[in-house]
């Protein structure tokens, strides 16, 4: 062990204790695209864009897709986010459309059906209880994202009609529907 | 009467929330059936708010990270509805595609940092390994390296309580990969703390380096380790001390309870700081000094680096009682500790300051007990001994010093020749290090250095020995032996002190005309005034000279320019160097001129810069006296703060700001202090690290201007 180094000669002040980044710090950074930044972000807000995904597609992989498209193209995306309201609130909802987005892929692939509820996968036995994720798994996946969106992120009939482009009716009967068709796949008729 | 029940939607819109319409509140008051009903249309809510989405995977950010340095880009919908499906038809779609293809590319192409032509990138994931753990690499090359196939990862690698980087070792093959990225592993050995990284072709030719690639071994809760931020700290401290400043930051963040921490915040801190801030810092510095303290007290076995930090930092807060008492309390927790040996060695510099035989004595104590594991103990007796006029012990520790740490032979070899009295021996060590160093050791080449540098680099080490062996030699009157080997000397260097011994051991031979021949090459430097050649003629006959001499100069001269064109390069200045001045207006810099230019690259924040800005000031005065034009750039823009720096280093040359770093792209140049020396058609002639050579470079270019000039007419 050498004696420390002698005090190298900074000349400009630095703050004595650092604060954690600030978001807007943050956001400024990402936006230029620095990786440390964005990490901060990830683990800031990652496990809620994660869990957004998860909940519209149903899927574990299509969430897995979901949040790291997010998180790819945020330094892009932020610089269209003007700063109102909370930075959380704004990536769940860029998550939320990108999780449409996503399923909306899957249905010109043929894969489920976003917009026809009719083609919603019935548990094997309906008299079967089945626990919420099943039942939400279960859901066509159109109302799957009303009622997520609704019932679980908290977001107005009209916020869910522009987030969807669905008219606010259109939004409020698809809620109607989904809450019926869960009371019947978890039982409760 | 019948109840009239209301509608399922009716009862869907209060369980939504919707509660504006009193009969139906009213009637769910009296109406179990429809409460039911509510409360079941509002189950499925509840239970999907309380169920627990997974968490994501833990690679996830990995994969992130891994594809946005691979060059990734996702368009997100920010805006609007996420578009609805529409049925394109193909070409339509491949139309779309291209259309957006172009968009994305043009988003990219004028992304501020891209448009740093030349900019490579080199990306450890994770920044923050465990040790043990494979780190994946992807490496974008700049101009210098992208048309490899195949590229080299070295590493400068340190084990916690290091003290310096180190030369780099060869840990990982870099392969291309489609879109010119390169991609390689390197597993962080368990040892580790602290790791940085260069990337260079397969032969060493061409380097690229930056202090900021590197990474930190994480701690067991996933942190940057302490540790290896400590390292990092001080491997910035040495080259970029607002680098430095940021990690001491992260550090007191990460570590707020480690006085390792704080202590090089205040280190960092300080300087910078006015007179009047300073005691405001100290003040607050002293308040951490005894919250932290007050935590390491509280452990029943505090670890010895902790308390080592502690009386580092109570000293630096000129709590000299408080650091006393903490560096007892190191004592008492392990006595034949590395950091105790340290303590040991200052306590006693302290209390027998000016007995040197008494040190000395308790130095070899000091050692008989344990002292090797301290490199502190035989670097400090070293010079200690030499300042008592003891050879023997300067040899004796000298050995001692280099058995630990091999990298201070070059010190102890330089303080024992200095001493008659053990001359022979220290000449027998000097001998040794000329053949190591002439071994050309690949592991110890710097990371920045490219082979040939690093062989020049070595010559020249090897040349100062030779040097000061051939000057030993001489006062010991071993006059044929002393030129000989000052004649090897001579061969890889241009210094004038070499040439002043060799002219006196060929004269003490009896070779006037051998003499003369390394008395001009003195006389050939443009620093040299004409009182030399006074003397010269003076000492060796003014009749017998004077014929002679200017003949000799002019070969000397000839000489010198052979020696620096031999190292001059002959490059470009790439794209236009557009600058602003002190006033903020923004000014473009024809690199061609009337005569040379001298492009100085230079920053208040870093140290090496600032120990040669004297130097660059001197050099001001000659080289506008000799028609060099002088262009000082430094990495800032302009402010009150950089005028304060100039005029308190009394520095009157004009500096221009690279806000733009245009210049950097211009000379592709990473480092403070640069050197670079244009020729009056505005290509770069002479790049370098030091300004040593740059007023011989300058006369190069104006004997060649002048050559030239008197050709045409």
């Amino acid at each position: 062990m050498r004696p420390p180094p002698p005090p190298p000669p900074i000349l400009r002040m630095i703050p004595l204790v650092s604060d954690p980044p600030t978001q807007r710090d943050l956001l400024d950074r990402t936006a230029a695209g620095d990786a440390d930044a964005l990490a901060e972000l990830y683990r800031r807000h990652g496990a809620a864009v994660h869990a957004v995904a998860y909940r519209l597609t149903a899927s574990a992989a299509d969430a897995d897709d979901v949040l790291q498209d997010v998180f790819v193209g945020l330094p892009e995306a932020l610089r269209r986010y003007d700063g109102h309201g909370s930075f959380g609130g704004w990536i769940r909802r860029v998550a939320a459309r990108a999780a449409l987005m996503r399923m909306r892929r899957s249905t010109r692939r043929g894969e489920v059906a976003l917009e026809d509820d009719a083609s919603a996968a019935a548990p094997a036995d309906p008299a079967a209880r089945v626990d919420i994720e099943r039942a939400l798994a279960a859901l066509a996946p159109g109302l799957r994202a009303v009622f997520v969106l609704r019932e679980v992120e908290g977001y107005s009939h009209a916020e869910i009609a522009g987030i969807m482009g669905l008219r606010a009716g259109t939004s409020e009967v698809r809620l109607h529907r989904a809450r019926q068709r869960l009371r019947e796949l978890l039982g409760d008729r | 009467m019948p109840i009239l029940h209301p509608t399922a939607r009716a009862l869907g819109r209060h369980a939504d929330g919707d509660d504006r319409d009193p009969r139906l509140a009213a009637h769910l008051l009296r109406c179990d059936r429809c409460r039911r009903a509510v409360d079941a249309l509002r189950s499925p809510g509840d239970a999907a708010r309380a169920a627990a989405a997974p968490p994501p995977p833990a690679d996830a950010l990995d994969r992130i990270l891994a594809r946005r340095a691979a060059g990734d880009r996702v368009l997100l919908p920010v805006d609007g509805p996420a578009p609805a499906p529409r049925a394109l038809p193909r070409r339509a779609m491949l139309a779309a595609a291209a259309v957006a293809l172009l968009v994305i590319a043009g988003a990219l192409l004028f992304r501020p940092h891209e448009l740093e032509a030349g900019r490579s990138e080199l990306r450890l994931i994770p920044a923050n390994p465990h040790p043990g753990q494979t780190v994946r690499v992807e490496y974008r090359p700049g101009a210098r390296l992208e048309h490899e196939p195949v590229l080299i990862l070295r590493a400068a690698e340190q084990k916690p309580g290091a003290d310096q980087l180190r030369g780099g070792r060869v840990v990982a093959r870099l392969t291309r990969t489609a879109g010119g990225l390169f991609t390689g592993s390197y597993r962080l050995p368990g040892s580790i703390a602290y790791a940085r990284f260069a990337v260079e072709d397969g032969g060493g030719s061409r380097v690229d380096a930056s202090e900021a690639w590197d990474v930190v071994a994480a701690a067991a809760d996933g942190r940057p380790g302490l540790e290896g931020m400590k390292l990092r700290y001080h491997a910035r401290s040495f080259t970029n001390t607002l680098a430095a400043a940021r990690t001491a930051d992260s550090l007191a963040a990460l570590y707020p309870d480690a006085p390792g921490a704080w202590l090089r915040a205040w280190w960092a801190a300080s300087e910078a700081a006015t007179e009047a801030a300073r005691d405001t810092l100290k003040r607050v510095h002293r308040q951490q000094l005894r919250r932290v303290g007050a935590l390491v007290a509280a452990q029943p076995r505090p670890a010895v680096g902790d308390l080592a930090d502690m009386v580092f930092y109570a000293d630096a807060l000129d709590d000299t009682a408080l650091a006393l008492a903490w560096r007892r309390r190191l004592l008492e927790r392990d006595s034949l500790s590395a950091a105790a040996f340290q303590q040991r060695v200052f306590a006693t510099v302290e209390r027998y300051r000016g007995h040197p035989a008494r040190e000395l004595a308790e130095f070899e104590r000091m050692w008989s007990q344990g002292g090797r594991v301290s490199p502190q103990l035989p670097f400090t007796a070293t010079q200690v001994a030499a300042a008592a006029g003891d050879g023997e012990a300067v040899l004796r520790w000298g050995d001692r010093a280099t058995e630990q740490d091999p990298m201070l032979v070059a010190f102890a070899t330089r303080m024992a020749l200095r001493f008659p009295a053990v001359r022979g021996e220290a000449m027998e060590r000097a001998r040794r290090t000329v053949r190591r160093l002439l071994a050309f050791d690949a592991d110890g080449r710097p990371l920045e250095l490219t082979v040939a540098e690093y062989y020049t680099m070595l010559r020249q080490h090897a040349a100062y020995f030779l040097g000061e062996m051939g000057k030993a030699m001489a006062a010991q009157g071993r006059h044929a032996a002393a030129r000989d080997t000052l004649e090897l000397a001579m061969a890889d260097t241009w210094d004038l002190s070499i040439f002043r011994s060799v002219a006196q051991a060929r004269l003490a031979l009896g070779d006037t005309a051998g003499a003369l021949q390394a008395y001009a090459r003195v006389a050939a430097d443009p620093e040299t005034t004409q009182a030399f050649d006074d003397s010269v003629l003076a000492a060796i006959g003014a009749r017998r000279t004077a014929r002679e001499w200017p003949m000799e100069v002019t070969r000397a001269r000839g000489q010198m320019r052979a020696w620096l064109t031999a190292r001059a390069v002959d490059r470009p200045v790439r794209g236009r160097l557009l600058l602003v001045d002190a006033s903020g207006a923004r000014r473009e810099i024809d690199p061609a001129f009337a005569g040379p230019t001298l492009v100085a690259f230079w920053s208040r924040y870093c140290p090496p810069s600032i120990a040669q800005l004297g130097q660059l000031q001197a050099l001001h005065g000659q080289l506008t006296r000799r028609g060099v034009r002088l262009v000082t750039i430094t990495d800032e823009a302009p402010s009150p703060e950089v005028r304060a720096f100039l005029a308190r280093h009394g520095l009157t040359f004009p500096v221009l700001y690279d806000v733009d770093r245009a210049a950097r792209r211009a000379f592709d140049n990473n480092a403070t202090p640069r050197y670079l020396l244009l020729d009056r058609a505005g290509r770069i002639r002479f790049d370098s690290y030091a300004p040593d050579d740059i007023l011989r470079q300058a006369t190069v270019l104006l004997d060649a201007q002048n050559t030239e000039d008197r050709g045409r007419r």
